[in-house]
């Protein structure tokens, strides 16, 4: 028998696996990926250095130092806050099957799994080193050298214990539904994958009917959407934001300020709906798909048809409650369906254009919307050329549904 | 000609795994693609199916280019995968229903056909489960399901039969021999020789990318029965009343 191996042998296993799969990932990137996505850090990092230095000087005149060093430390809070969003973000939505081996099938301690699980859900969570790093970069010449760099260990250390404390809530999330297997650890019990055949109840009988290969994609994801699925939890996410964007009428503000919270929760439904048209492009097994006669017309055409028909009676209902607003404003809300469109087409061509590659895909929307958003808040509308350049890209991409990778 | 693979060629990175290979199908013959494992069936099948454009060559089904002409090409042919997915939420019965669907079939003759084959291969009592727990063999059912029920013009089987019980492997050799008779152009991948050897017409020997060797059936003697004597031994048993 084999002698098992020692916890510092299976620690250097992981971190041996874990820089193979960073390796092979960065493979994955082809050069114009690669580009894009060092354009979108550099334009980020550009813009929250412009962000933060200017309030940062006025900081440090009015207050002093101390005061700059308070506000900066504020903003890099906020950044490793959003580490922490990312990373629960993303161990959630791997929560269903980790990646990966049958981890339960091996001679690891689960702590090593969990810590290797975590490091894989950290991966979003660095995206926000390049604002941080352009923040940091901000105070030189405001702040001493030392409080700088104080600074930076305060970010390190609370990005690392915000996206400790994501990880741990998005865990315990997946452990809230009852299991019949509460005596199993933890760990053990996230890891299980779900019983086979442990739904028994049959499915409803399908309709057989005559349809267009567009409407039974429609169809299709109709049905997909509605059960257990990544495609379900975005849709989710969309109804319940857009249920908090019609509720926003209802606050005791002035009408003017209850049409900025309703658009505040739309934007972000409008967001998670591109999320959605993304998981339901990229989970379409390709066997399954692609040696029929589908086009990426028929895809579009569906998902689009679904995006329009969804945006167009939320409006039609925040239209219908919006009655503080005068005649003229009321009608101007219309105008939310095309801005919404924009923003969730852009979802469904990124996810077209780079399927089955999910998560890629989503990381890319993400990206472009950050952009797009922070754009805005810099220069006001700048946000809408990036978010129609992002839509331009992508529809240019398009024609690369035909050709899948062999691998993906 | 219902399927014509013309010089295919496929790299991944710096290992070939097609090497220009050429072969043809004439409409109700059934071709056997022998090969080891990694001899390149897998990757020219999923090929000719739309599945990963070759780096060379061209694959005709019925007249339209794979790739150049592609949605013709995919009504007129038919692919029973080796690792068959799904969509998981689904039910084999949804899936076809969808499968009828773009296929633009009549809906009640499909539904018809699905629930006879179904019924042959031992499918029809979970037509209307998730897939999502399905076994492996169950999955192979369904993707061979899927890939007849428009009765193609040609149609690519990789490893078909893998993991079916012996009634229903049976079932499914007849149903390929059925379609054969009506016209169809049969290529089936196995590294199974005895199943190659009593279905197919032609063999064509698949080795390290290239076609290594073609035989015709009187080249190998082949038995006229589907099943072997073993098999008929078991069905033999299966078949006794309860």
């Amino acid at each position: 028998m084999p002698t098992p191996a020692t916890p510092r042998q299976i620690a250097a296993a992981f971190s041996a696996l874990e820089r193979r799969l960073l390796e092979r990932r960065l493979a994955a990137l082809d050069l114009r990926t690669r580009v894009v996505a060092l354009l979108l850090a550099l334009c980020v990092a550009g813009l929250a250095y412009w962000k933060v230095r200017v309030p940062l000087d006025f900081a440090v005149r009015a207050r002093g130092p101390a005061g700059g060093a308070e506000w900066l430390g504020g903003a890099l809070a906020l950044f490793a806050l959003t580490g922490g969003a990312l990373a629960a973000w993303r161990r959630s939505t791997r929560r269903v099957r980790p990646p990966g081996p049958e981890w339960l099938a091996l001679p690891v301690p689960p702590a090593l799994v969990a810590r290797h699980l975590a490091s894989e859900a950290r991966w979003p969570a660095a995206t926000v080193f390049a604002p941080a790093l352009a923040a940091l970069l901000a105070g030189i010449g405001l702040l001493p050298a030392l409080w700088l760099v104080l600074l930076a260990a305060g970010f390190a250390v609370l990005w690392l214990e915000a996206t400790r404390a994501g990880i741990a809530w998005a865990w315990r999330a997946q452990l809230a539904p009852a299991r019949p297997q509460a005596a199993l650890p933890a760990l053990t019990r996230a890891l299980l994958p779900p019983a086979p055949g442990t739904r028994t109840r049959p499915l409803p009988a399908p309709r057989w009917r005559r349809a267009s290969r567009w409407r039974a994609v429609l169809a299709l994801d109709v049905a997909s959407s509605l059960r257990g699925s990544a495609a379900r939890a975005r849709l989710l996410a969309a109804a319940a934001l857009f249920v908090v964007s019609t509720l926003a009428w209802f606050a005791p503000a002035p009408a003017v300020v209850r049409r900025a919270l309703a658009f505040a929760a739309f934007a972000p439904a409008c967001a998670a709906l591109g999320a959605w048209a993304i998981a339901r492009t990229c989970t379409d097994p390709p066997g399954a798909i692609r040696s029929l006669p589908i086009g990426v017309r028929d895809l579009w055409r569906a998902r689009a048809t679904a995006l329009l028909l969804a945006l167009a009676v939320v409006t039609l209902v925040e239209v219908g409650l919006a009655a503080g607003l005068p005649a003229a404003a009321r009608l101007a809300l219309l105008s939310w369906i095309p801005v919404g469109f924009a923003v969730a087409v852009l979802g469904l061509q990124q996810g077209l254009a780079i399927a089955p590659r999910g998560a890629i895909a989503e990381n890319l929307y993400v990206a472009w919307l950050g952009t797009a958003m922070l754009s805005s808040w810099l220069v006001p509308f700048v946000g809408w050329a990036v978010l129609l350049a992002a839509i331009a890209h992508s529809a240019l991409r398009l024609p690369a549904w035909w050709r899948p990778e062999a691998d993906a | 000609m219902s399927l014509r693979i013309e010089d295919v060629a496929r790299d991944y990175g710096e290992r070939r795994a097609l090497a220009g290979v050429t072969l043809a199908v004439e409409p109700g013959e059934i071709v056997g693609l022998l090969g080891a494992n990694g001899a390149g069936k897998s990757t020219l099948l999923r090929t000719a199916a739309g599945l990963q454009p070759p780096d060379r060559g061209r694959v005709e089904v019925a007249g339209h280019d794979v790739w150049a002409d592609p949605l013709p090409a995919r009504a007129a042919l038919g692919y029973a995968a080796e690792e068959p997915a799904f969509h998981e939420a689904l039910s084999p019965a949804e899936t076809l229903a969808f499968v009828a669907a773009v296929r633009g079939l009549d809906p009640q003759a499909a539904r018809e056909r699905a629930h006879a084959l179904a019924e042959r291969l031992d499918l029809a009592a979970r037509l209307d489960d998730p897939v999502r727990g399905f076994s492996h063999g169950m999955r192979k059912k369904l993707s061979f399901l899927a890939a007849v029920l428009h009765r193609p013009a040609a149609l690519l089987c990789d490893e078909a039969l893998e993991g079916f019980d012996a009634p229903s492997a049976l079932a499914a050799k007849e149903e390929l021999r059925s379609l054969a008779r009506s016209g169809t152009a049969v290529l089936f991948s196995s590294h199974v020789t005895e199943t190659v050897e009593r279905l197919c017409d032609h063999v064509v020997i698949l080795h390290r990318g290239r076609v290594a060797r073609t035989l015709a059936r009187a080249d190998w003697g082949a038995p006229s029965e589907l099943h072997s004597p073993l098999e008929r031994e078991f069905l033999a048993v299966l078949r006794q009343p309860a």
